[in-house]
């Protein structure tokens, strides 16, 4: 099984990097330049209050919401507004210099100084551009954000990349079988298309049967051993939970988003919840980001955390550096009484 | 103990009374008629039935598809093939047969699924009632383009099947009336193993219940949305080959009132649920035919409406729509 193997393929230390990530709808500020370093192999957490833009950030690196500006590197490569007409962007500072140049050149007729110094502008601003791609990369890539020139990964080539996620609320194919839920997730790792389904060719049967196989092998490494054949609506919650992990894992990620993942858990399934990360961690080496309210879970297993608080990142650092900042302890219990 | 039913379980006992029952009202002569009339709706109403499960989009313009299908089949049989009169070799009309109908399905296919590039998807955010004005103005474009193409008078379909009959327990049934059913029920098993056992299926049936966490799970939702249209499509578009074949002459504005009663046969069945389609093509097919066998011709329609009246008044989910109780 490829599971094995997954999460260990070679590529840099850090798995997912993201620099100075904004997002505002309309005038609100819900994520305001957060940082965010996922290394190889490691459990990170976000935590915060209510309210702090953990979900928005979150969705940002699912490849859901587009960023108003920032940037987001997975293994290497740039998943969040990366140019999607490249083509377009030299054209996006070119084009406005030489309007600017034709405009000159025009008034250049009238007026020879007038003339020239409209065209020094159209120098000017083409510098100005150059040397903003150079030395201020993140600002240039905002720009071009709002133009439309870059974009982000669309989710589904989220998961292509490498990223599985679960949901705050389970969103299971409620109607489909356990198995089949699992199958949905290998999606992307079978091929059979349209015509392999007509005419239904050995190779898709094949593939279909090993996709069982593989599937069920899913269900096994979370605990749902023999629950394949049960619809997804009538497990019970925590093995729902369980079932979206397996999910998830189907897309042989490297990196795993988990949102809250023992949220609405009696303390035994948050504790299989916690060792079930840990082994996976541990087994196949993948890389988790959690957003998580249950302190216990998040000082216990995470490697290092990041908190939010009205969209800003106020700390970052161990699970033992958090638990003694004292601007985390403001965040969350208010200012002590002077 | 629970008792651990097959899922398919219910909808085969819902399709094997209703199919008893009618069989006893109508004896085996209209029997067979109401059967080739269901096996047309049947397939039009799974176009119905698909589209709305994966979009929520009830395609008005799908009954045109169905009519544009039909235009499309006669058009390959008379000019590419050059066919006026009965075939009478079996070995070439299965051919042609197969030929001709693969070719409108393709056809067609690729008909529906340009239409849901350039007139759907661009609404795929807009409020719901957009699109389902769009689906009205799809449907008036369709009718005018095959009235301008064709003439708004009928047009006579090449009756390629020989009008040969056979004997059935005391009825004699057309040959083509059998080719009608055995062809849509090999549809309907090759749609209902694509959906359930294969890839592309699964990726449907996931878009269709949670669309975000099917593209969260790498599902490309275009090109399975793409792919439901195309179905949808070629499905109306074999319907209406045999439509033509059935009636013998094919008009522009078919597609009004045989989509009408495919709509209201997905809605029997439970939008949403192919099963249910299927079985309530059969049903309408049932209810017009019974109309006419007693007497009230001209009042065939009005039952089918009715059916459609009372269906959204006691049990607007269908007979199997138990699916789109959780997602509306």
């Amino acid at each position: 099984m490829s599971a094995s193997t997954m999460g260990q393929a070679p590529g840099p230390d850090m798995l997912l990097e993201a620099r100075k990530v904004t997002k505002t709808f309309g005038g609100l500020v819900a994520v305001n330049k957060v940082d965010l370093e996922i290394p190889r192999g490691s459990i990170i957490s976000l935590i915060g209050p209510n309210g702090a833009g953990k979900t928005t950030f979150f969705n940002v690196i699912a490849g859901i919401l587009d960023p108003t500006s920032g940037v987001v590197e997975f293994d290497g490569q740039q998943v969040v507004a990366r140019p999607v007409r490249a083509w377009l962007e030299p054209v996006t500072w070119v084009l406005p210099a030489i309007a600017i140049g034709l405009l000159g050149f025009l008034v250049y007729q009238a007026s020879a100084v007038a003339g020239a110094l409209v065209i020094l502008v159209a120098i000017i601003s083409l510098i100005v551009m150059l040397l903003a791609a150079i030395v201020r990369p993140v600002w240039y890539r905002s720009l071009l954000l709002r133009f439309g020139v870059f974009k982000s990964a669309r989710p589904n080539e989220m998961v292509r990349a490498g990223i599985g996620r679960t949901f705050q609320n389970i969103r299971l194919f409620a109607n489909m079988t356990a198995l089949e839920n699992v199958q949905v997730g290998m999606h992307l790792k079978m091929k059979a298309n349209a015509a392999d389904a007509l005419f239904s060719t050995p190779r898709a049967q094949a593939e279909e049967k090993a996709s069982i196989v593989t599937a069920r092998q899913f269900l096994d490494l979370v605990g749902l051993k023999g629950r394949g054949g049960q619809l997804a609506k009538n497990l019970p919650y925590g093995d729902q939970r369980r079932l979206e992990v397996a999910r998830a894992l189907a897309s042989e990620p490297s990196l795993v988003l988990l949102d809250e993942p023992t949220a609405g858990m009696n303390p035994n399934e948050t504790r299989q919840m916690t060792e079930l990360i840990s082994r996976l961690r541990h087994d196949l080496g993948l890389s988790f980001l959690l957003i998580e309210h249950d302190m216990k879970v998040v000082m216990g297993i995470s490697d290092r955390i990041t908190v939010l608080d009205h969209g800003e990142r106020i700390a970052e650092g161990t699970p033992e550096e958090v638990r003694t900042n004292p601007r985390v302890i403001e965040a969350y219990l208010g200012k002590p009484p002077e | 103990m629970t008792v651990n039913l097959p899922r398919f379980a219910r909808p085969l006992g819902i399709g094997a009374v209703a199919l008893i029952v009618e069989y006893l009202l109508l004896g085996t002569q209209q029997f067979a008629n109401a059967l080739t009339l269901g096996a047309i709706y049947a397939l039009i109403a799974l176009g119905y039935t698909m589209v709305y499960g994966i979009v929520e989009l009830i395609n008005f313009a799908h009954g045109d598809v169905f009519m544009v299908g039909s235009f499309l089949a006669m058009w390959i049989m008379t000019t590419i093939f050059g066919l006026t009169g009965p075939v009478t070799n079996l070995v070439n009309l299965v051919g042609l047969l197969a030929i001709v109908m693969l070719a409108t399905m393709v056809g067609m296919g690729l008909i529906g699924a340009f239409i849901e590039r350039v007139a759907y998807r661009p609404l795929r955010h807009a409020p719901r009632l957009a699109p389902l004005i769009t689906a009205i103005g799809v449907s008036f474009i369709l009718q005018n383009i095959i009235a301008t193409a064709f003439g708004p008078s009928p047009v006579n379909f090449p009756q390629i099947v020989p009008a040969d009959k056979f004997a059935l327990m005391g009825a004699r049934i057309a040959y083509l009336n059998l080719f009608i059913v055995i062809m849509a029920v090999v549809l309907m098993i090759a749609l209902q193993v694509f959906i359930g056992r294969t890839r592309l299926g699964r990726a449907m049936r996931s878009t269709a219940q949670d669309r975000e966490a099917a593209e969260l799970m790498g599902v490309d939702i275009n090109q399975t949305i793409a792919i439901t249209f195309f179905i949808a499509a070629a499905l109306a578009g074999a319907g209406g080959m045999v439509q033509g074949l059935y009636a013998g002459s094919i008009k522009f504005d078919l597609g009004f009132f045989v989509g009408l009663k495919a709509f209201t046969a997905a809605v029997l069945g439970g939008i949403g649920n192919t099963t249910g389609a299927a079985i309530g093509g059969f049903v309408i097919a049932f209810v017009e035919v019974y109309a006419t066998v007693i007497g009230y011709t001209q009042w065939s329609e009005v039952a089918v409406f009715t059916v459609l009246i009372l269906v959204l008044v006691f049990r607007p989910s269908g007979l199997l729509g138990q699916q789109l109780g959780e997602r509306a």
